[in-house]
C-alpha cells in the first residue's frame, strides 16, 4: 500500500516513531505534566463513558424528535471541541511542528502521511470514540446502518482535519511567546472562574425554565441550525436515512463531504505554503520597536513618582514593576487577586436568598478588607527572589547593599498589590459610606507593609524556583523547591503574617466593638509607624541574611529542565 | 570554467518594508571553503535559509549542484548538509537518536548510520552524553549534535551557520580538522562566522554582506587589494572597511566618561 502511493516505509516509520517518542517524553520528562494527564484522564474517561451511555440511552429511549436533536448537538459539539483542540495541545508535541523537517529531502506526501499517522498519538482523539460508538448503538440497528457508518467516518475525519487546519494555520501564533503569555492568563482565569461560570450557567438555565413554558421548551429544535455545520450535516443524514428518506440522506452526506474536501484542500494549501518556505498563514507581528533615540531617552528617565527616591532603590522598583507586568504568571496572580472579591460577591449574589441590600447592611465588608489585603499582599510578594529567575545572579553580582534590594522590591510589590486593593476598597467605601469600610481600607493599606516585610524574610530563607517558560500557571506555593520551603511557607508564613498584622488591625477591631471610631483614627499614626518599622527591619534582616546565603539562594531558585 | 556548486542569482527577500537581502549574486565552486561574513542583521542567515530551501526568496534563483532548489527541492536537498541558525533539534531526543533519525531521512542504510553516528559522536566528544536528552545539553553540545546530524549522510555541500560560536577550543580544533578533511574530499563548505581568525585560517574565499548587499568577495589576498591595504592588514580591518564601518568604529571606540 505504502509503495503504491509512493511512500518510503522506512522514512515514514521513522517519522511516526519520532512523533510517538516525543509525545511520550513530553510526559515522562515532566512528572507534573504526567500527573496532570493521569488526573485529567481519571476524570475524563468516566465522564466520557457516562456521557456516551447517557447519549446512547437518549437516542434509544427519548421520544421523537429529541434523539435527532441530541445527535446533532453531540456531533457539532465534538467538532467545536476539535476546532480548539490545537490551541491547548500545541505545546505538547514538538513533532507536530513540521517546519523542523523542511530541511530534509522529504517528499510532501511523506510529510503529510507522517502528520496523519501522527494523529493516532493524539490520545484525546480516543476520548471521542465512545461517543461515536454510542451513535452507532443508538442509530445503527436499522437499515440506515451503512449511512450511520459513513456519517461517523466523515465526522471522525472532520474532527481530525479541522484540528490539523487550525494547528497549521495558526502555528506561527501558537508557537509565539505572546500567545503563550495570553494562554497562561486565559487558562488560569478560566480555572479560577469555573465555579462562578457553573453557578452562573445554573442560574441562566433556572431562569430559562422559569420564564419559558413547557410548550416553548419542547418546541426548541437545534438541528435545523446545526445541520449546516459539517458534522451537523452528518447527523441530519443519519436522521433522514432512519426515516427512510434516502435521497435526502445522500444529499446531506454529500454536503458534509464537500465541507470535508474544502477543509482538506485548505489544510493542503497551508502545508504546501509551509513546505515552500512561505511560513505559517497567521503570525504575530513583532512589536514595533521604539526608535533608538527615544529608547535611550526613556531609559534615562524614571517615572516622576520614583525620581525622589534614592536612584538604586528607584531603579530596583522600576525593574520590579516591569517584571511583574511582563511575566504572565504574575499578572495572573494580580488579576485573580482583583477578581477574588468579584467572585466572592458573585457567589453571595447568586445565592437566591441573599440580596445586594442585605449584603451592604452588614459591616463585615469593612472588617473583611484587612483580610483581603493580607491575601493580596502575600500573593504578590511571595517568593520575590524566586521570581527573579535568571536575573538573580546578575543582581547578586552588583554591589548594591542587600537591604536596598528588598526595599526596592518590597516597595514595588507593595505598590502593585495596593492598586487592586485600593480599587476594591474605594468601591466598598463609596457603596457603604461608613467609617468601618474606610477603616478597613486604611488598615489593609498599612498592614500591607508588614505582610510584604515578613514575606521578604521568608523569600530569603525558603526560596523556590519558578519556571517562567512554562505555559502553566504555577500555584503560589510550589513543590519544585522541595518539601521544606513548601511546608515552611504553608505552616509558618501565613500565621506569622497574621501575627505581625494584628497590631495594625487592633485599633479598628477595638473601635468597632467599643463603637468609638475615634480610637481608630487617633491610633492611625502609631499603626502606620509600626508597619513602617516592621517593613524596614524586615528588609534589613533579609538583606543581612542574603549576604550569607547568596549561593544557597541561587541554587534553590535554579530551574532544572525548563519546559 | 567550473560549474558552481552553490549559485545565487539576484536573490532578494523583503520582510514587510525591510529588505533583508537585495539582489545577491554569488557562486561557490566545488571543493571551496567559502566564508560568509557580515555584521549582525546584515542578512547572512536569511541568505543561507534561501539557499537551503527554508525561506522562499521574493526574487531570484538559488541552485545547489546546478539544481534550482525552489523548482526541484528534493534532489537539491539530498546534496545538502545544513546546520541552521536555530539548530533545528528535537529537544526530547538524545543525540544518538537524533543523528540516527536524520540518517534515516537521507536514506543512509541503518548499519551505516550506526557506524557513522558512533564515529561522529565519538569524535565530537559526545559519546558519554549520547543517550541524554538534548534538552539537558549545553549550548556547545547542541551545536556539536547539530553538526553531527549535518554530516551523517556525507553531504556534497555543507552549510554551517555560526558553527564555532560557543564551542570550546578543543572541539573547535577537532571541527576545523574535520571540515578540512571534508573539503579535501571535495565537499563544498559554506559557512558564516563572526570569528574572523577562523575564517582567515580556513577559507579559500570570503564574501562580505552588509545591509543585505554583497559588498566584497574574493580570496583574502584579493580583498586586501580591493581594500587597498597592505599585506600586514588583518581580515578584521578589511571586513570593517568593506562593510563601511571604519568611521563608526573610529567614532564610537572612545567612551567620553572614561577620560
Amino acid at each position: 500500500m505504502a509503495q503504491l502511493i509512493g511512500l518510503d516505509k522506512r522514512r515514514v516509520g521513522s517519522l511516526w516513531r519520532l512523533k510517538g517518542r516525543l509525545m511520550l517524553r513530553a510526559y515522562t520528562r515532566e512528572r507534573g505534566r504526567l500527573i496532570g494527564a493521569i488526573t485529567a484522564l481519571l476524570f475524563l474517561v468516566p465522564f466520557v463513558l457516562f456521557v456516551s451511555v447517557g447519549t446512547a440511552l437518549g437516542y434509544l429511549r427519548l421520544p421523537p424528535p429529541w434523539p435527532a436533536q441530541l445527535l446533532g448537538v453531540v456531533l457539532v459539539l465534538l467538532w467545536f471541541i476539535w476546532l480548539i483542540f490545537p490551541v491547548f495541545f500545541s505545546s505538547l508535541n514538538e513533532a507536530a511542528d513540521i517546519t523542523l523537517l523542511l530541511i530534509y529531502p522529504l517528499p510532501r506526501r511523506e510529510l503529510i502521511a507522517s502528520v496523519l499517522l501522527g494523529t493516532l498519538f493524539d490520545y484525546p482523539t480516543y476520548l471521542m470514540l465512545p461517543l461515536l460508538l454510542a451513535v452507532l448503538i443508538g442509530w445503527g440497528a436499522s437499515l440506515a446502518l451503512p449511512v450511520v457508518i459513513v456519517a461517523l467516518i466523515l465526522s471522525y475525519a472532520h474532527m481530525v482535519f479541522i484540528g490539523l487546519l487550525v494547528g497549521t494555520a495558526f502555528g506561527g501564533v501558537l508557537q509565539s511567546r505572546r500567545f503563550r503569555d495570553v494562554a497562561i492568563i486565559i487558562t488560569a482565569l478560566l480555572g479560577s472562574s469555573c465555579y462562578f461560570l457553573q453557578v452562573g450557567l445554573g442560574r441562566v438555565v433556572e431562569n430559562l425554565t422559569q420564564t419559558m413554558s413547557q410548550e416553548e421548551l419542547l418546541a426548541i429544535r437545534p438541528l435545523p441550525i446545526l445541520q449546516w455545520f459539517p458534522t451537523g450535516a452528518a447527523a441530519q443524514a443519519i436522521v433522514q436515512a432512519t426515516d427512510g428518506q434516502w435521497i435526502s440522506a445522500l444529499g446531506w452526506l454529500l454536503y458534509s463531504t464537500m465541507w470535508l474536501l474544502l477543509i482538506i484542500w485548505a489544510w493542503w494549501k497551508l502545508v504546501v505554503r509551509l513546505t515552500t518556505g512561505e511560513g505559517f498563514l497567521f503570525n504575530l507581528r513583532p512589536r514595533t520597536q521604539a526608535k533608538p533615540e527615544a529608547a535611550a531617552a526613556r531609559a534615562s528617565n524614571l517615572p516622576f513618582w520614583l525620581r525622589r527616591l534614592p536612584p538604586d532603590i528607584a531603579q530596583m522598583m522600576a525593574k520590579e514593576l516591569k517584571a511583574v507586568w511582563r511575566t504572565p504568571q504574575r499578572r495572573v496572580g494580580l488579576i485573580q487577586g482583583l477578581l477574588a472579591p468579584v467572585f466572592m460577591g458573585g457567589f453571595i449574589l447568586f445565592r437566591s436568598e441573599v440580596s445586594l441590600s442585605s449584603v451592604t447592611r452588614v459591616d463585615f465588608v469593612g472588617l473583611g478588607l484587612p483580610l483581603y489585603a493580607l491575601f493580596i499582599f502575600w500573593v504578590t510578594a511571595f517568593n520575590m527572589l524566586g521570581w527573579e529567575g535568571k536575573g538573580l545572579p546578575i543582581l547578586f553580582l552588583t554591589p548594591i547593599p542587600r537591604r536596598r534590594i528588598f526595599l526596592g522590591k518590597g516597595l514595588a510589590l507593595y505598590s502593585v498589590a495596593a492598586l487592586p486593593f485600593l480599587l476594591v476598597g474605594i468601591i466598598a467605601v463609596f457603596l457603604l459610606r461608613d467609617w468601618v469600610s474606610l477603616g478597613g481600607l486604611l488598615t489593609g493599606l498599612i498592614s500591607g507593609f508588614t505582610t510584604v516585610g515578613v514575606t521578604a524574610v521568608f523569600a530569603t530563607l525558603f526560596p523556590s524556583p519558578v519556571d517562567k517558560e512554562s505555559r502553566r500557571r504555577r500555584s503560589s506555593i510550589s513543590m519544585r523547591g522541595g518539601c521544606l520551603p513548601a511546608l515552611a511557607n504553608l505552616i509558618l508564613l501565613l500565621p506569622l503574617i497574621f501575627l505581625f498584622a494584628v497590631p495594625c488591625a487592633l485599633p479598628l477591631v477595638a473601635a468597632y466593638f467599643l463603637e468609638l471610631p475615634w480610637i481608630f483614627f487617633v491610633s492611625l499614626p502609631l499603626t502606620a509607624a509600626y508597619a513602617g518599622v516592621v517593613f524596614w527591619l524586615s528588609c534589613r534582616y533579609s538583606g543581612n541574611l542574603l549576604k550569607t546565603r547568596e549561593p544557597e539562594v541561587l541554587a534553590a531558585t535554579r530551574v532544572e529542565n525548563p519546559g | 570554467m567550473d560549474i558552481p556548486t552553490i549559485e545565487a542569482v539576484g536573490l532578494t527577500r523583503h520582510f514587510g518594508q525591510k529588505t533583508a537581502v537585495a539582489n545577491l549574486d554569488l557562486a561557490v565552486v566545488e571543493g571551496e571553503f567559502f566564508g560568509f561574513l557580515g555584521p549582525n542583521g546584515a542578512g547572512k542567515s536569511t541568505t543561507i535559509n534561501m539557499l537551503v530551501g527554508l525561506l522562499r526568496p521574493n526574487q531570484g534563483t538559488a541552485r545547489i549542484g546546478g539544481i534550482d532548489i525552489w523548482q526541484d527541492p528534493l534532489p537539491a536537498k539530498r546534496l545538502l548538509g545544513v546546520m541552521p541558525e536555530g539548530l533545528n533539534l528535537y529537544q526530547r531526543l538524545s543525540a544518538n537518536e537524533f543523528v540516527r533519525f536524520v540518517g534515516a531521512m537521507y536514506d543512509v542504510p541503518p548499519q551505516e548510520v550506526d557506524r557513522r553516528a558512533g564515529e561522529l559522536l565519538d569524535l565530537l566528544d559526545l559519546t558519554e552524553d549520547a543517550d541524554k536528552l538534548i534538552i539537558d545539553y549545553s549550548h556547545g553540545m547542541r551545536k556539536k549534535t547539530a553538526l553531527a546530524a549535518a554530516l551523517v549522510h556525507a553531504p556534497r555541500v555543507l552549510f554551517l551557520d555560526e558553527p564555532f560560536e560557543g564551542i570550546d577550543a578543543i572541539s573547535g580544533r577537532i571541527i576545523r580538522d574535520m571540515l578540512q578533511q571534508l573539503r579535501g574530499q571535495g565537499t563544498t563548505i559554506f559557512f558564516s562566522s563572526h570569528i574572523l581568525e577562523v575564517v582567515e585560517r580556513l577559507c579559500t574565499r570570503v564574501g562580505v554582506i552588509a545591509d543585505g548587499r554583497l559588498v566584497a568577495t574574493g580570496t583574502i589576498g584579493e580583498l586586501r587589494e580591493q581594500a587597498e591595504t597592505g599585506a600586514e592588514t588583518t581580515l578584521e580591518d578589511i571586513f570593517i572597511k568593506a562593510v563601511g564601518a571604519a568611521d563608526e568604529v573610529q567614532r564610537s571606540g572612545k567612551l567620553s566618561w572614561l577620560n
